[in-house]
This record gives structure tokens, C-alpha cells and sequence, in this order.
């Protein structure tokens, strides 16, 4: 017999039957929302005006300390869009060390229905290139816009300092999309 | 070798949507045709392909313990210089081969003739390992084959025992393939299956996603250091792109080893001919821009100019830019984009032709030996993505 004996038959591509280790499924993710202003906020009634201010200050001060810092405005205008940085003037760097402006913050909802917490103080979100707004870390993406959502309980982890830190270069920016250009500009199957 | 009609499944598309084979039809075109079947002996298989591939796998080792050899060999096979010395240490290390796939015009008499060498992105895997493996089974179950039909087809044992051979027992194993392909997908998810078999466990992250850690170690879309990686993505792209910089510093072992940018160009073809000259299952090859004073051209000259010849670049894929010079007449490839590269000329050698189905045997090699085969037919010369994938069988007869 020149055939391989016994052989379940194999499947591709599919949702809940998968040779991969299951990526995230047990993931917790927590009620969250999302806010372009207090304003907008306080206007869908998801919280209260205090509330509403209370988590854009806690975004401002989280994005003084942890906003991505850049050490050339094109780096960061790469990563966040044309016109979206200014000049840190936080102290030290002397005008050279650029961030992305605050596009929106992220507020954690607990179960109690809450706001706030230890663990859930609320997030700056910066604009992408495309126009989203993301997290520090860019791990987590919205559509611009208000509302109510939900997100990985990890996005609510407190973001690395950067204030006083060396900003990041161009070579560093690349974490990923390293691999993969020569696919996107040739297009189709790279196998043969 | 024969083309025998065969009765098409009547539920084909639901056996091949519940196995989530949805390019079955491409294009609007069949790609899986099960209408009609090769039939080969066993002597056929075991004789003209397995043997062979075998031998021609061994021949290619040869070829590219050469080929790390010489900066020149390197050059011309498109090997980056900066990379060199990665490629060229993946060989002395012993890095070990996974999987490959040659591309053999034969038609059931005279030798095998390998047309080229897919050993480093070879995809239509689970075609040919899971699908016309259970294509067998049903018409057998059927009763439309008989009861002791074959087939030349223990490709997924074969990588079963090969990962556990060359992979340590509970090791996180990913996998990574360019996004949103689902061809490349089938592939690399039977490979998982596999490597599930083997003991292993299985990541699937996209190409595009992997970044690089501050330590520098390659990392998946959960950030998760990547320690052993297959990718179905050629290494003569991933050498010349950013992260080509941090590939020996990650750590991370590459399956496929690096030294097969070697074998994954058609480069290889000439270094194979003036190596193994006349071989009966070798077609005469050459560098186009290298053939005045070389005696092995001399003496393929008039034989090339009988036979016509096809130039193809060292990298392309799917039949682009490739062209037939037959007769005083040119035959151009319908797809192109690599006219850019270095190229060879190979004699050319006619695929057989059933029903005007011009047809390509696809012998698989996992580690180092032939274990099984897949076929794919073409109404044009130039093999191309619409190729249609073929089911055989070995009869009795």
C-alpha cells in the first residue's frame, strides 16, 4: 500500500475545528466606552457630566506620563497621521521629541455597572493614520466615533511610561510589519 | 499512465465546503476536478517517481553543499551578500528540510524530467494529502474503484513522523502565511494537523502580524515570543525585507532552514546540470548570461537548438514570465512581473498531453524522501494558477 493507512479526514479554514491552539477564546474582555469629549459622553447618558470629565482627566494625566513618544515629527506623523503631533513640552528634549494629540479616552465599566477603579482608570486613545483611534500600544482599535463597546480587560492595563524616557526612532517604530511587504506590492498567493 | 473518466462525487461541493476547501472553484473555473482521474502502476510510482525523487532530492543536498560554497554560486542564485553567511550557516549547522515539492513532466514512459524544485513554498498540500486521499476512499466505499485501488499518498504520515523527528515533543510550534490567502492557509493548517499529530502545539499567526520584542526576539499577534516558526513565505523575499536584520539575533528557528533559498530558486537547475550532466531525469540548463566557453554548453548547444528552449527568471511563481523559443517562434507566459530577474534556460521538454490536458506530476518530499504525489493539468503549456488539481490512483493493472 503506498497510501497512508488511517486518516481522519482533515479540515481547513474552519471556525470551531481548528489545528491551531485557540487564540484569545478564554480572553476576559470587560464593557468599556469610548469618547471623542466629555461632551459626547455626557450626552448619551452612559455616564454622568462628573464622570465624563473625571475619566478625560484621568486620560490626560495617563497621557502626559505614557502618551508614544517619537524623536522626529515624520516618525510620528507616520504612525499617526499627517498633522496629529506636537512638540513635547513637557520638560527635557528641548523641542525635540514629538507625541500624538488625544483623539479620545476609554472608560471601564464594572460589573457593578461603575465606573472606574483600581485597574480601570480611563485610557487616552491617539488617531492612526486611517483615521481609528487606538491605544498607547496600538493593540486595541476603534472606529472614530462615541459609544459603547467591548474590549480585552488587558487594554485597561496601566501603558509604560514615556515622559522622560528616550523617544523611539524610526527603527524601533517598525514592531511589526516587518515581514510582508514584497506580498502586499506583488499581490495573490506566495506559494507556487 | 493513463486519463480515465471518472464519476464526479455528486455531493463534491458540500464534502468540500464541510472541509472548508472553498477554492474547489477558483475564478469561477473548477480547480478540484475529480471528472476524470490519472491511473498509474505501481512500477510506474515506484520506478519513475519515487525512486527518482528521491535520488534528485539527494542530488539537490549536493547541489546546494556547492552552491554555500562559492560567493560566486550564491550571487548568481539571487542570495542577498549581507545574508550569505545566515544561509550559507543554516547548511553547516544541518538544519533539517521539512517538506518540498518537484514539478516533473512524465508521461508514463520514458524518465521523469524535473522541471523545477518548489522546496521552500510548495502549497496545494492538503489537495494532496487529505483530499484526493479521501476522493480514494469514497469511490473505493462506492464501488466505483476497485476494492484494492492505491495511491501514491502518505504525505501526512509522512510529516507526522518527520516534525516529530525534528521537533521536540510539546514544543509551541507557529505558523505563519500571508493574511487573507486561503490557499496558503490550507497548507499551512495541514501542516498543524500534522504537527498536532506529532505532539506538537500549533500557532497560527499572519505574516504581517509577527513583530519584534525590545529584546529583539520575533514575536506572534499575542505577543508571545515566536521560538520555532514554519513559514509559507519565500526566503528570497523575507532576506530582503526590514526584519531580514534581526533573523539570526531572534533565535528563532526557521522551518524551512535557511540554506533552502538555495534550492527555491530555479538557479539551482544549472548548478544540477553541470553537476550531474546527462543524468536521465535532469533537463540541460544553463545561465542565460554564462555560456560562451563553457564546454557543457557546448555540447548541449545543438541538442537545445533541436529541442527549443524555455528562459525562465530564478524567482517566479505560477508560470509568470516565462518563455518558450521553439523553432525560430516565441511563446510568451500570459503573466508576468519578474522580467526584472536574473534567468535560466532549460531545454524544453513537452508535458504529455491527455484530452488536451497537458500535465504535471507534483512528487512530494518530506525530510528527505519521495512519499507521495499530486497532479495538476493545465489546457495551456505554461502550468499557471488555473491549473486544475487532479486525483490519481494506482491500479492493479
Amino acid at each position: 500500500m503506498k497510501k497512508s493507512t488511517a486518516l481522519r479526514p482533515l479540515t481547513i479554514g474552519l471556525l470551531g475545528i481548528s489545528a491551531f491552539a485557540l487564540a484569545g477564546c478564554k480572553e476576559e474582555t470587560v464593557e468599556a466606552t469610548v469618547w471623542q469629549s466629555p461632551a459626547a459622553c455626557a450626552a448619551s447618558g452612559e455616564a454622568t457630566a462628573a464622570e465624563c470629565e473625571k475619566g478625560l482627566a484621568e486620560a490626560q494625566a495617563a497621557h502626559e506620563q505614557t502618551a508614544p513618544r517619537y524623536d522626529a515629527k515624520a516618525v510620528c506623523e507616520e504612525q499617526h497621521g499627517a498633522g496629529n503631533c506636537v512638540t513635547d513640552n513637557s520638560g527635557g528634549g528641548g523641542g525635540s521629541i514629538f507625541m500624538p494629540i488625544l483623539m479620545g479616552y476609554m472608560m471601564g465599566k464594572l460589573m457593578s455597572g461603575g465606573l472606574g477603579g483600581a485597574g480601570a482608570a480611563a485610557k487616552p486613545l491617539y488617531p492612526t493614520p486611517g483615521g481609528q483611534m487606538a491605544t498607547a500600544d496600538g493593540s486595541t482599535r476603534f472606529n472614530a466615533g462615541n459609544g459603547k463597546t467591548t474590549v480585552p480587560s488587558k487594554s485597561f492595563a496601566p501603558s509604560p511610561t514615556t515622559a522622560g524616557k528616550a523617544p523611539m526612532s524610526a527603527a524601533q517604530v517598525r514592531s511589526t510589519g516587518g515581514f510582508g511587504g514584497r506580498a502586499a506590492t506583488s499581490g495573490g498567493s506566495t506559494g507556487g | 499512465m493513463k486519463r480515465i473518466a471518472t464519476q464526479a462525487r455528486p455531493d463534491l461541493v458540500q464534502k468540500a465546503e464541510e472541509a472548508g476547501f472553498t477554492f474547489h472553484t477558483m475564478h469561477g473555473e473548477p480547480y478540484w476536478d475529480e471528472t476524470s482521474a490519472y491511473a498509474f502502476t505501481l512500477e510506474q510510482i515506484e520506478t519513475d517517481l519515487e525512486d527518482p525523487a528521491t535520488e534528485l532530492h539527494d542530488m539537490c543536498r549536493q547541489a546546494v553543499e556547492q552552491v554555500v560554497g562559492s560567493e560566486e554560486l550564491m550571487r548568481r542564485l539571487g542570495i542577498p551578500a549581507e545574508h550569505m553567511d545566515l544561509v550559507a550557516n543554516s547548511w553547516a549547522a544541518g538544519e533539517p528540510e521539512l517538506y518540498g515539492r518537484f514539478d516533473l513532466a512524465y508521461d508514463g514512459a520514458g524518465p521523469a524530467k524535473l522541471l523545477e524544485y518548489n522546496a521552500d513554498t510548495p502549497t496545494s498540500l492538503f489537495e494532496a494529502a487529505a483530499f484526493q486521499w479521501s476522493w480514494l476512499e469514497d469511490l473505493i466505499a462506492r464501488g466505483q474503484l476497485p476494492e484494492d485501488s492505491d495511491q501514491f499518498n502518505s504525505i501526512h504520515e509522512s510529516l507526522v513522523a518527520r516534525l516529530a523527528e525534528i521537533v521536540a515533543p510539546g514544543t509551541d510550534m507557529h505558523f505563519t502565511s500571508v493574511a487573507d490567502n486561503a490557499e496558503d492557509y490550507g497548507t499551512v493548517e495541514t501542516l498543524a494537523w500534522a504537527a498536532k499529530d506529532a505532539g506538537l502545539i500549533a500557532h497560527y499567526t499572519p505574516l504581517e502580524q509577527i513583530g519584534l520584542t525590545e529584546e529583539g526576539q520575533f514575536a506572534d499577534n499575542e505577543s508571545r515570543v515566536i521560538g520555532t516558526l514554519f513559514k509559507l513565505y519565500p526566503w528570497e523575499d523575507l532576506l530582503r525585507e526590514d526584519f531580514a536584520a534581526h533573523i539570526v539575533s531572534s533565535g528563532t528557528r526557521f522551518i524551512e532552514p535557511a540554506w533552502k533559498a538555495v534550492l527555491s530558486n530555479k538557479g539551482i537547475l544549472p548548478v544540477l546540470w553541470h553537476m550531474f550532466e546527462g543524468h536521465p531525469n535532469l533537463l540541460p540548463a544553463f545561465f542565460t548570461g554564462d555560456k560562451d566557453g563553457d564546454p557543457v554548453w557546448e555540447r548541449a548547444r545543438a541538442g537545445l537548438e533541436a529541442s527549443g528552449w524555455v528562459e525562465k527568471p530564478i524567482f517566479s511563481r505560477e508560470g509568470a514570465s516565462i518563455s518558450i523559443h521553439q523553432g525560430g517562434r516565441v511563446e510568451h507566459s500570459t503573466h508576468q512581473g519578474y522580467e526584472a530577474h536574473p534567468r535560466i534556460l532549460q531545454a524544453y521538454h513537452a508535458l504529455p498531453v491527455f484530452e488536451g490536458n497537458h500535465a504535471v506530476v507534483g512528487a512530494w518530499i518530506v525530510g528527505q524522501t519521495c512519499c507521495g504525489i499530486g497532479l495538476r493539468e493545465d489546457n495551456s503549456r505554461i502550468t499557471q494558477d488555473l491549473s486544475r488539481f487532479k486525483p490519481h490512483f494506482i491500479s492493479s493493472q
